[in-house]
């Protein structure tokens, strides 16, 4: 085994035009699973960007796997990707996107159609499998998304808010499945504005704030700082005033206000509130569609860090 | 990190690529209503052919066959064909977001780019001729040899205009607009007789139907669409040939090396 980085990133700035996304970035990755944190806007789908060979650097280097990532089909053949975007070949069902990608991959026709069903099996898409992508749910293409990225049994998986728009019973596979993944032996990047998510599966944090890494280490020693903040969670519901109703029995809730299409409620103990909400949610008695956290307390939380470490704060206030 | 955890199939060649791509993009195309417009842009002159000329004495009719060949056919069928079937990658699927998949699989971005253009090629291989067809068979003259010739024209002309729009659609992200007032201004330019019409395609696929054994066909061609001088066959067979392979050889490269930011790739 090598002891060069999966990742080795040097000085990595990007820019938009005058909008500077990443800042003199540097990154040295080993294998497992490291958790890119930060609030929209922070620079994570750029890095990641970057990372996938989609965009340049501006200025800087960027190895993945030993290569340079950019255009390069040698290091696509070993890394698997789940992007931001929605957007997806609507056209083509589940089942012929995933085995198209496969085929891409190399693997033979009988292979990538026996490797699509057990995947499609396992992102719980079977009795969906034969339909348009285009007539898919939030969830359910963000299931396909991840199928895609993990079917091919990568040696790194570069996975972009893959959480987004799922409910909380599939939240928990997909943190099972980077797990396993992990266990595996391959490496995970998992970006994420919510520390909660990324904690789920991994300890070692990577905090990006306006394009700068902020921090790096222990999720745990991370979450005692943000949860001094309150958290705010929102929840898509079927049945927004039950759930209201159930939810502010529980002692880790705070307060909790109805909306139009869900909940929206504060608590001061977020790890406790998403662990109890995974189990109660897996009989979907709650009717519970999908949930989020604004990045709001974690903005607040870079905001304490960024003070604390004056050497970013000065180059910030420079920029 | 893993080392061989199993045995990772091997990277799909080249023709492997251009084969897969083809085949998606063609499936693709045949589905839903992509191929509406340029099925109505083919049928319409048949609808032209039956309503207006039919019945017409032969003379008329023939004059009806040239005249549309040459304005409707050369100078719009073809070219918004090709327009429409060549401008759908790379720039609109980076605005879309589905440029990831492609340029995220382990293949070469040319090798996607020669398999997507083979896909708009065998479509508008297929359809074009079809026009041609439209337009000749409900007309009662001997039109064998003429159809032949349009059909060869056409066939021709066309990998030229796609590799002109695919070429533009590497390297600008509204090639649909930049293609419509292509074909507006090259209409134009094809009724300046002289050097400012030889720089278009349009004058060069109307020398091919060149009627030498019609009278009433090089007639309309000369008094409508003011073609004096036709280039030689051979000269508008380089010409095609030429436009094609010189614009896909440009594009190769571009593809390679331009950094396809979509809309959805904000900064953050």
């Amino acid at each position: 085994m090598s002891d060069d980085p999966i990742i080795h990133v040097e000085n990595l700035t990007r820019s938009y035009g005058s909008v500077v996304a990443l800042n003199e970035v540097s990154i040295d990755l080993k294998p497992g699973v490291v958790g890119l944190l930060g609030p929209n806007g922070a620079g994570k789908s750029t890095l990641l960007r970057i990372l996938t060979g989609e965009l340049r650097p501006t200025i800087g280097s960027v190895t993945v796997l030993g290569m340079e990532p950019f255009a390069n089909p040698d290091l696509y053949h070993r890394i698997g990707i789940c992007p931001e975007q929605e957007a997806m070949f609507d056209d083509m069902t589940g089942v012929e996107f995933v085995s198209f990608l496969l085929r891409m991959r190399g693997w033979s026709p009988p292979e990538a159609a026996s490797r699509t069903d057990e995947w499609i099996e396992r992102v719980g898409l079977v009795e969906a499998r034969g339909r348009r992508i285009r007539g898919y749910s939030k969830g359910m293409r963000q299931r396909i998304k991840i199928c895609t990225a993990f079917a091919h049994d990568p040696d790194l998986l570069l996975l972009d808010e893959p959480l987004t728009g799922l409910d909380p019973l599939w939240r928990h596979k997909v943190q099972r499945m980077v797990a396993d993944c992990a266990e595996r032996g391959a490496t995970v990047l998992f970006s994420s504005h919510v520390l909660h998510e990324v904690e789920a599966v991994t300890r070692d944090v990577m905090l990006l704030h306006r394009g700068r890494i902020a921090a790096e280490g222990n999720a745990r020693e991370i979450r005692a700082l943000i949860d001094q903040h309150p958290h705010r969670i929102r929840i898509l519901a079927e049945e927004p005033r039950r759930l209201a109703v159930h939810l502010m029995q529980w002692d880790c809730v705070e307060s909790v206000c109805v909306t139009d299409t869900g909940v929206r409620l504060t608590t001061p103990k977020p790890e406790a509130f998403y662990s109890r909400m995974t189990d109660e949610s897996a009989d979907g008695d709650l009717g519970v569609r999908g949930m989020e956290s604004p990045d709001d307390c974690l903005q607040s939380l870079f905001d304490t860090l960024v003070l604390k470490r004056p050497v970013i704060a000065v180059a910030d206030r420079n920029r | 990190m893993s080392e061989a955890r199993f045995d990772r199939p091997r990277r799909l060649d080249t023709f492997e690529v251009v084969f897969q791509v083809a085949m998606l993009t063609l499936r693709r195309s045949l589905r839903g209503f992509r191929l509406l417009w340029p099925v109505l842009l083919v049928l319409l002159p048949g609808v032209l052919a039956i309503s207006i000329a039919r019945g017409q004495p032969p003379e008329r009719q023939e004059g009806f066959f040239y005249l549309i060949l040459a304005f409707y056919h050369f100078g719009i069928a073809v070219p918004v064909v090709a327009l429409i079937l060549s401008t759908s990658f790379p720039w609109p699927e980076s605005d879309e977001g589905t440029l990831t998949y492609w340029f995220t699989a382990p293949a070469s971005r040319w090798a996607i780019y020669i398999g997507r253009t083979m896909a708009s090629l065998a479509v508008g291989t297929l359809l074009l001729p079809i026009s041609v067809l439209a337009i000749g068979l409900p007309l009662e003259i001997e039109i064998a040899g003429p159809m032949q010739s349009a059909v060869t024209a056409t066939l021709l002309a066309f990998p030229a205009y796609v590799g002109l729009f695919s070429l533009s659609s590497v390297c600008i992200r509204k090639t649909l607009v930049v293609g419509v007032v292509f074909v507006l201004i090259e209409n134009s330019m094809s009724f300046f007789a002289g050097t400012i019409a030889k720089l278009t395609l349009v004058y060069y696929v109307r020398s091919l139907m060149w009627p030498e054994s019609s009278p009433i066909g090089r007639d309309m061609l000369q008094k409508a669409a003011r073609i004096d001088d036709p280039a030689s066959a051979a000269v508008a067979i380089g010409v095609f040939v030429g436009v094609a392979i010189l614009t896909i050889l440009v594009a190769l490269p571009l593809i390679q090396t331009i950094e396809y930011r979509g809309k959805h790739a904000q900064p953050g």
